[in-house]
């Protein structure tokens, strides 16, 4: 038996963001498969859990000029099976193949798996290579922030009393480009990831003009772009010595806590340029001296 | 807090009233009997709780009954039809796929949503659609031998 709590279910944002603030003990609920976890741990105590699943405006992935954007309580399955998301957003459904069960799969919401913020989240790291930035509404309004500044810590997020993720917006990677996500983790199926990461690359076959884009998660407290790493490789041949200057600088400028359940510190360490090398290699493979 | 709900179990409708803190897990088995529902671990990782939620698999144990209101759920009690099993249920039976029987109901939802997708599954689509489910008798060979003679049935 979970503890007791009451239950609404708004019909519209408007109402949902004024349920929330007016009860201080509300939590929202999205797919379940983290909140439910949390209550029963005592982890969450919510006197009122409101179902946002009932907003039209939190739902959907759409597709516009610039930009693709994701209702907060798209699920894992939406990303999968996306007739939208084209080769460029392989990353995001690399993520899907790994996220877990697919009973999990199939509740699991994209802004729940966000507002978790949990240092090797699969859709912190991969959206991390997107640019992807987070919108929130909340009693004063609406604001946009970047992914990066949203994901707080490990396990909090920039939410402010009162607001819930509404979309993840993603500015269009240019044509052409390609991502993945991999990860490392103790059993396939259902696990967290040890350690993990996300490249996209533009213009992958003409080394002029390749740009790359690399995060790494469960490494950090939160998801981590690697600046020095996407400078080092961007615009350069890649051979077996630059890749292996990238390995080392990966592995050199992380510093893992001790004390993870899944991984040493040390091992994450060494695996990780391990994982972005061939996350980087296989999306070039056609390619490259 | 009390709310009446309207859900439809293995083609039945049932309307009642439950609080809002039951799970979709403890409504099949308490409110409604059905007690083929297991749970395993709470937590989802198990797959013993597993029903199918319009079609979808889930894990009962991480929904709320009030999130299933004005929803089909199929449970393992739904599948046998006048006494006689399901082609899947014979199937897990000829394999010798069960043995204490815990984990099937779980086993046998998650297999019959793949087989009402995908009638003759790849090993790959069987093993994705099982990754999140553990039995600890059977070492598994026999479930994966009870899915292709389910598929050969047409179940």
């Amino acid at each position: 038996m979970l503890r007791p709590f009451a239950y609404l279910k708004p019909a519209s944002l408007k109402e949902a963001l004024g349920v929330l603030s007016s009860h201080p003990g509300a939590v929202p609920l999205a797919g379940g498969t983290d909140l439910l976890v949390d209550i029963r741990s005592g982890k969450a105590r919510p006197s009122l859990v409101v179902d946002l699943k009932g907003i039209p405006a939190l739902a959907g992935i759409q597709v516009e000029d610039q930009l693709v954007s994701m209702g907060a309580l798209v699920t894992v399955t939406d990303v999968l099976d996306s007739p939208v998301l084209d080769q460029r957003f392989a990353a995001l459904q690399d993520a899907a193949r790994v996220f877990g069960c697919q009973e999990i799969c199939h509740r699991a919401t994209l802004g729940g798996n966000l507002a978790h913020a949990s240092p090797g989240s699969e859709y912190g790291t991969a959206l991390a290579v997107f640019d992807a930035r987070v919108e929130l509404a909340g009693p004063d309004g609406v604001r946009i922030l970047p992914l990066a500044e949203f994901l707080v810590e490990a396990g909090k997020n920039a939410l402010q009393a009162g607001e819930i993720l509404t979309r993840i917006l993603i500015p269009q990677p240019p044509q052409g480009s390609r991502s993945a996500y991999r990860r490392g983790s103790r059993v396939r199926g259902m696990d967290l990831a040890s350690f993990c990461c996300a490249v996209l690359v533009e213009n992958p076959r003409e080394v002029d003009r390749r740009r790359v884009r690399v995060a790494v998660g469960a490494m950090n407290p939160v998801p981590t772009r690697l600046a020095a790493v996407e400078g080092l490789l961007s615009g350069q041949p890649w051979n077996d010595e630059l890749m292996a200057r990238m390995q080392a600088e990966i592995s050199r400028g992380l510093n893992p806590r001790a004390g993870s359940l899944r991984a040493t510190p040390a091992y994450k360490r060494d695996c990780i340029g391990v994982l972005c090398r061939r996350a980087l290699e296989d999306l070039c493979a056609s390619g490259e001296s | 807090m009390q709310h009446q709900i309207r859900i439809t179990v293995n083609g039945e409708e049932h309307r009642l009233t439950v609080p809002s803190h039951r799970t979709l897990l403890e409504f099949l088995r308490e409110d409604l009997g059905l007690t083929g529902v297991k749970e395993g671990c709470g937590n989802g990782e198990c797959g013993a709780c597993t029903v199918l939620l319009d079609g979808v698999p889930v894990r009962s144990c991480l929904i709320l009954a009030l999130e299933a209101g004005n929803c089909k759920v199929e449970t393992i009690e739904g599948l046998a039809r006048g006494g006689l099993l399901h082609p899947l249920q014979e199937a897990f039976i000829e394999a010798g796929a069960v043995q204490c029987g815990f984990c099937t109901p779980g086993f046998i939802m998650a297999g019959k949503a793949l087989l009402d997708r995908s009638p003759r599954p790849t090993p790959a689509q069987v093993y994705q659609a099982f990754g999140g489910h553990l039995c600890r008798c059977t070492g598994y060979e026999t479930i994966l031998r009870a899915m292709e003679l389910a598929a050969d049935k047409g179940a």
